[in-house]
Parts: C-alpha cells; structure tokens; sequence
C-alpha cells in the first residue's frame, strides 16, 4: 500500500511516501528548488519520492493533502468579514489566490499525478500534526499535544493516540494562537516571520524577562488552559504583512528595523530582554497546557508536533517542569511534517492498518549522486578517511560532511552537516561571521556519541528520544562547560545530539575518532548551508558552498575537497 | 530603440527606481536564467552534432551564472533592505517572469521545455533560442541604462550582455549553416513558428496581466458593496472563545474525502 502525503501553499512544502506503514521517502520542496521554505506545489519532493519507491504516480494507492481547503478559506473569508473595511487591501489578493487556484486543490493534485479524484483524501491540519507526533513515536499510547500558528480553525489541540487509533479531543481557535504572538514578536524585532523564530529563541537567553509583565498583559491564561490574546495589540488577522499594532509599540518601545542593530551586549540588552520575557510567556503558557492536558488524558508519554514544538527551550521545560515522563516530538514538526502525518493518519486510522514503524532516524531524503568535480580526492579506506578529517578538525579547520541521504526537518544530524572542533572558542565567531554570514548571538549544536552524552550534558529523564533529534535544550556539566564551549550557547546550554552507533555508524565513527585523539567525544555540528539559502541537496550544491565560503574542506561520501 | 523596447522602459523606470521591487525583479531574473540554463542542459542531450552541443553547453552555463549573478546581487541588496518578502510571497506584478502562468509547452524564459525539443528537432529549438536571446539582449540594454546610477548592477547587465550578444551569435550561425545545407525551408519555418509562438506567449502574458487588473477590480467593488451586509453579520456573532471541542465524524469516510 502506497500513499503519497502532501503539504504545500502556506511554507515549507514537501511530499512524504510511505509504504505499507513505513515512509520510503520524505523531502523539503525547498531543498530541490533551492528557495528557502518554498511553499509552491512541491512537484520536486514528489517526483523524487517516486523515483525512491520505483513507482509512478499511477501506482499511488492515496494521495493525501495535510488539511482541509475549503474549511482554511472559510476561516480566511470569515477573519476578512469580521475585519471590515481594514481587511480590504489583503481580501483582493487572497481572494485571487484562493478562488484562481486553491479551492481547486483535488482538481488540481489530480491533474499534476494522473491519479483519479477518488482516490485523494485530505485530513485536517492538526490532525496531519497530531499523526506526525504520535505514529512514529514508539509509545502505544499517548497524550497528544499540537501547537501552531493556525490550520483551518485550530492553532492548539489537545489529542490521544491509543493504538493505531488518534483522537483530537479539544481546540483553541484562530485567532488565538501562541505561535502566532511569537510571531508577531518575531516580527517586532525586526526579524522575518517563519524563519527568525528560531532567532529570537536564541537571542533569548542574552537576556532578563524585564517586559514579562507587559507580555503577559496580551496573553489571558486560563485555569483549564485555555487564553486568549488581546486582539487591539495585533494586526495579523487582517494584514499578514504587518503583525503588530501601535499597541506593542506602547508596550515594548520601538519597533526594531530590520537593518538596526540588534541590542543583546553591552549594556543595552532591550532585544534579547523582550526575546527573554517572550520565551518565558510562551514556557508559562505551553506549561499550562500540558497540565491540563495530563488531567483530560493521563499518560506518562507525550507527543508533540506543529510549528512550536522546535522552541527547543520551551522543550526543555515541558520535560522538567510538566507532568510526562516521556516525550517525543516530530522531528519534521512544521508544515512538513504534516505531509509524513497525513499519510500515517490515511494508512492507520483510515485504513485501520496496524503500526509497524518507530522514527529512530531522519534521513529519508535523496541520496547522494556521484558526480565528483574537479578536484576531489578519493580516499577509499574508510578509517583512513576519518583519520584525516579529525585530524584537519583538531588543526582548526571546519568540514562539510556530506553522506548518504539528506535529513527530513530542518536539522543537520550528521548527514548535510558543517563541523567543527567544539573545544576552540573561535569556532564561534568564526563560522557566524565567515562561513554562514548570520548573527553573531546565533549558537551551535554539539553532536555526542549518545554513551558519552551524561558527561557532557545533564541529561533530563525522558529526553532520548528528542535528544537524538536535536529537539530539546540541555544544560551542560562542569566537563561541557570546560571543554565544548563553542559548541554552547551564552546560557551554557546545548541543543545536543545525541549519536547512536546503530543509528548512524559513520558519523558516531567520526566522534568517536575524535574522541579518541582528544579526550572529548563531541564535535560542533551546524546545518550545511549558507545565511538565507536551504540545507545543501547534494554534491554540486556542497561544492558550491565550499567554493563560495570560508569552509575549509568538504567530505562528500569518500571524496575529499579543499578548498583553495 | 524599438517601440517594444520604448514601452519596456516605460514600464520599467519606476520598477528600478523602487528598492523593494528591485530586488524582487533580480531575484525573478535570477530563477528565469536558471530555469533557461537548466532546461539547456537537458536539452544538450538530444543535440547531435558535438559542434551544438558545445555551444548549447557554454550557453547554459552563461545562463547560470548569469542566475547567480542577479541572485548575488539582490542578496546584497537585501542585506539593506532584509524585511522585503521574497517573490514567491509577494511576487512583482510587471516581472514576474516565472509564474505568469504554467503553460506545459514554454517555460519562463519562453523556451520549449526539452520534451519537446526532441519531438521537434534541433533547428525549432535553435530557432527560438536566437529569438529569445535577440530579445533578451533588447531588454536587457533597456534594464542597463536604467542602472546606471547603480554601478554594481550596471556591470552585471554588462557582463550578461556580452553573453547574450553571443548566444544570438552562435545560433544565428547554425541557422544560417542549416540554410546553406539545403534546409532553409525548414529554418524559416522554425523562424515563423517561434516569432508566433513569442507573440502568442506576449498576448498570453499580456491577456493575464489585464485580467489580473480587472480581477482585482471587480474584487475590490464586490468587497465594498456585496461583501457589505455580510461584515456586518459577522461582527454581530460572538466566536466561542476557549476550548472547542470537534464535531463528531459520523462518516470518517465521507469526512476525510471531504475538502470541508
């Protein structure tokens, strides 16, 4: 049984095949068309998740859409009516991309596959969340819960996975949603909504929440969990291209321009202190969601997906402070992901097929294709490989390491990765300024071998399964703080690795190597990529960042480049 | 200066003038040049004569670099100006040469896509390259002088149109090489076909602009007459605030074919 799940329009397309239970394939549209979250149709992911399962689209058992069309545009209608006359600039144009193309979604999925109109299906968005949390998850029940900027409707949902069965339980509507206030906040400070979240998490802790009194004014909680924002501080239900209103300005003090300095050291912290008191309001409310949550579905394991479930510090306190033993959140848990979840739901609840699947790895993307350029060096002993490229890391040197398949979400695990030596401070400043041309305050991961990883790293009980995804914070010990500095944020916490020999031999070989050479099994990993491009696909884009970059070598599966 | 390229400038003055646009238009020149050179690319393939090929294969990479070029020059741009949305959120209305429309035949560049270049031959594929280029090469000495208070710009326009002036050359050659081989009536079909197939693609492009503008209008008087009574009914219900709990699925099966 193949079925095809698919997510597109808003951001982060992507195509995700599974067989008989099993995803074969799963990829970002972004990293073929190369344009950063590409939300268009991602006819690339598709044909490549095709060409993985040898198949064509004829033989697709379902396709399956990650929400529900009509139900989004009814929302959008709705939220423009309410908001009339100060929604008529933006009613024009989603009124032309809605009736010119997106309400004709099963039309349209139909025509691009040859595949016949009964055999499309379309879950709704939290559930295509829910689905992608709870599945690949290796918990035979769960509480389940989803927090995003919105679906159709929905923007939290409380859920219960029991068997190969999910239920969503409970909705929080747009235009209440706590990804949304980080949104706007995002944008506040000057940064770009859906990509600079991730920022603002990790200017966060260059900061004191000195404006949580100011942000929590906006957020009503209430004692079943539920909130609501105030509405008069925010302008995102009827201008999507300018969040916030003249109230925040009141609130928090100027607006950042985008081209302003960013204010995070020296004494003027104003920045990174609204990204503190932020990130508090957004722990201070998650946390009472997973409470309420524990009462209405008691169980020791947790699954999380949507878009706020990559605040890796939020995360972190959800495993400490809330009331699971376990977690695990969907390494994909943007859009993405709600392509791989929508499929699950089809071949689980719809089709009532038993699971026979845990997500113990990410890479589900396209594999490398030999095509070396001019200049490569085979080194065909694979010890002697490694031996070199630990020793150019103890040398100060930074490596692209590029090996089999590309990681499905937007972390580099080992297989589309920058590293460096953890140990040299420099590494730091280094990469930001020279090699990835991003902020300064931007931290990096550490990748440990998953035996070593209490040493550096105090471990919180229950964390393995996010931590072998890079999706939780974790303070670093004495050890971590004296000897993978680089690889820390200011705070002194990494969002760490955690490497299984099994998992992925190679890369754990090469921590390993390292390890052995310097006493410290743990090595700076940071996504391939340059400042505002995606994730590297293969060897012709590696190659290209080498050569265009501060990087000083690249390892494409056994095949050395320097750079020159 | 022809009358197509008079009313280009026209329409392009205050587009280079404006520096959110400006940098949307590089970036949409950018994905243009890319999408040519990569559809060269795969055209190469079916080329036979080795002469072709090697030209087809420094045309395509010209238009790859030239690709880069523009998408270097719009991220250096950016970096002034970082909180313009990128085209594929907000794309410009006069240049957007890559998603005026999905027409399977012809890709932005108004080539043919490389299915066809093996159904219809090598000298319909030159035809329209040399069409194309020629008036690429007119447009872009339009945008040129247009940037010259830019130098940094300036000089890539430059650069693209000594490529430009030679990828007009090459195929013209060929054209007149098959001519002198017994195949001029082919090559002047080839010639007719393109210029048609170029004026046909302009009236398409034109026709959906116009029709976008009488969209947007249309939208605009329904919002503010039709849509009207309806605002006002929305305003008066109260959305359920708090937790919402799903309606029941009494058909899961009907429900998840369902778009609603």
């Amino acid at each position: 049984m193949d079925i095809l799940g698919i997510s597109a329009f808003y951001h982060d397309a992507a195509a995700a095949l599974i067989r008989d239970g099993i995803p074969i394939a799963a990829a970002q549209e972004e990293r073929f068309t190369r344009k950063k979250n590409d939300p268009s149709f991602p006819n690339r992911s598709i044909r490549y998740c095709l060409r993985e399962a040898q198949i064509t689209a004829r033989d697709l058992d379902w396709v399956v859409f990650y929400e529900k069309p009509l139900r989004k545009f009814e929302r959008i209608l709705i939220t423009h009516l309410k908001h009339f006359p100060r929604s008529s600039r933006t009613f024009t144009r989603a009124m032309f991309l809605w009736l010119g193309d997106r309400l004709w979604m099963k039309n349209r999925i139909a025509a691009e596959l040859g595949v016949a109109p009964d055999r499309i299906l379309f879950t709704e968005h939290h559930q295509s969340h829910a689905a992608s949390a709870y599945f690949p998850s290796p918990f035979h029940e769960a509480a389940i819960l989803t927090v995003d900027g919105v679906g159709e409707w929905a923007t939290t949902t409380f859920g219960k996975g029991s068997g190969n069965n999910i239920e969503i339980t409970s909705e929080l509507h747009f235009p209440h949603s706590l990804g949304l206030l980080y949104s706007a906040i995002t944008a506040f400070l000057g940064f770009q909504v859906n990509e600079g979240e991730q920022k603002v998490m990790g200017l966060s802790a260059y900061g004191k929440p000195v404006y949580l009194e100011q942000l929590q004014s906006l957020v009503d909680f209430s004692q079943d969990g539920s909130f609501e924002l105030d509405l008069s501080a925010f302008r995102f239900p009827f201008d999507p291209e300018k969040s916030f209103g003249e109230k925040l300005t009141s609130l928090l003090g100027e607006a950042r321009d985008p081209h302003m300095p960013i204010c995070y050291q020296n004494g003027n912290c104003r920045h990174a202190d609204i990204a503190a008191s932020l990130q508090e309001v957004l722990e201070q409310g998650l946390l009472t969601l997973v409470n309420e949550l524990y009462k209405r579905a008691p169980s020791k394991n947790l699954c999380m997906a949507g878009g706020v479930a990559l605040n890796v510090v939020a995360n972190k306190i959800i495993l400490e402070q809330g009331p699971f033993d376990r977690i695990f959140i969907q390494p994909a848990s943007g859009d993405a992901g709600g392509a791989l979840g929508a499929a699950l739901y089809v071949q689980h609840v719809f089709l009532n097929a038993k699971r026979c699947y845990t997500q113990t790895h990410t890479f589900l993307g396209e594999a490398v294709h030999s095509e070396p350029f001019a200049g490569a060096r085979e080194i065909s002993n694979e010890d002697d490989l490694i031996d070199e490229v630990v020793n150019r890391l103890i040398e100060g040197k930074t490596v692209g390491w590029v090996q089999g398949r590309f990681e499905w979400g937007p972390r580099s695990l080992g297989h589309r990765s920058l590293l460096a030596d953890p140990r040299q401070v420099k590494m730091k400043a280094h990469i930001n300024q020279n090699i990835k041309h991003r902020e300064m305050f931007r931290p990096f991961a550490p990748s440990v071998t998953k035996e070593s990883a209490n040493k550096y790293f105090k471990v919180p009980h229950g964390s393995e399964l996010a931590a072998q995804f890079m999706l939780l914070s974790m303070p670093a010990t004495n050890a971590g703080i004296d000897e993978i500095s680089a690889a820390l944020h200011v705070d002194q916490t990494g969002r760490a690795q955690f490497v299984d020999n099994v998992v992925d031999p190679l890369f754990h070989k090469l921590i390993t190597r390292f390890g052995e050479e310097t006493g410290v099994p743990v090595l700076l990993n940071t996504s391939l990529n340059l400042h505002g491009e995606p994730i590297v696909r293969g060897e012709k884009d590696a190659v290209h960042l080498l050569n265009r970059s501060a990087m000083d070598m690249l390892v494409v599966e056994n095949r050395i480049y320097v750079s020159v | 200066m022809n009358i197509s390229s008079f009313f280009l400038r026209l329409r392009s003055q205050e587009l280079w003038s404006d520096p959110e646009r400006k940098i949307q238009t590089l970036e949409s020149f950018s994905q243009t040049e890319i999408d040519a050179g990569e559809n060269i690319l795969r055209a190469l393939k079916y080329a036979n004569d080795p002469n072709l090929r090697t030209h087809l294969q420094r045309h395509a990479e010209d238009e790859l670099r030239h690709g880069e070029l523009f998408k270097m020059r719009a991220q250096e741009l950016r970096e002034l100006l970082p909180n313009i949305p990128g085209i594929s959120k907000r794309p410009d209305k006069l240049y957007r040469l890559s998603r005026v429309h999905e027409d399977p035949e012809y890709n932005s560049h108004g080539f043919f896509t490389s299915d066809n270049f093996e159904k219809l031959g090598e000298i319909m594929y030159v035809a329209m390259l040399n069409i194309e280029e020629k008036r690429a090469e007119e447009s872009f000495v339009v945008h040129c002088n247009l940037n010259k208070n830019d130098p940094d710009t300036h000089a890539i326009f430059e650069k693209i149109l000594k490529d430009e002036h030679y990828h007009v050359s090459y195929t013209g050659k060929f054209l007149q090489q098959w001519r002198k081989e017994g195949r001029s009536s082919e090559v002047s079909k080839a010639i007719v076909f393109s210029k048609r197939s170029q004026f046909v693609n302009t009236l398409i492009r034109a026709g959906s602009r116009f029709g976008e503008h009488v969209g947007h209008t249309i939208l605009y008087c329904v919002y503010f007459t039709i849509i009207i009574p309806f605002a006002l009914m929305s305003n008066l219900s109260c959305p359920a605030k708090g937790w919402n709990v799903p309606n029941p699925k009494l058909d899961a099966d009907h429900h998840i074919r369902s778009q609603y």
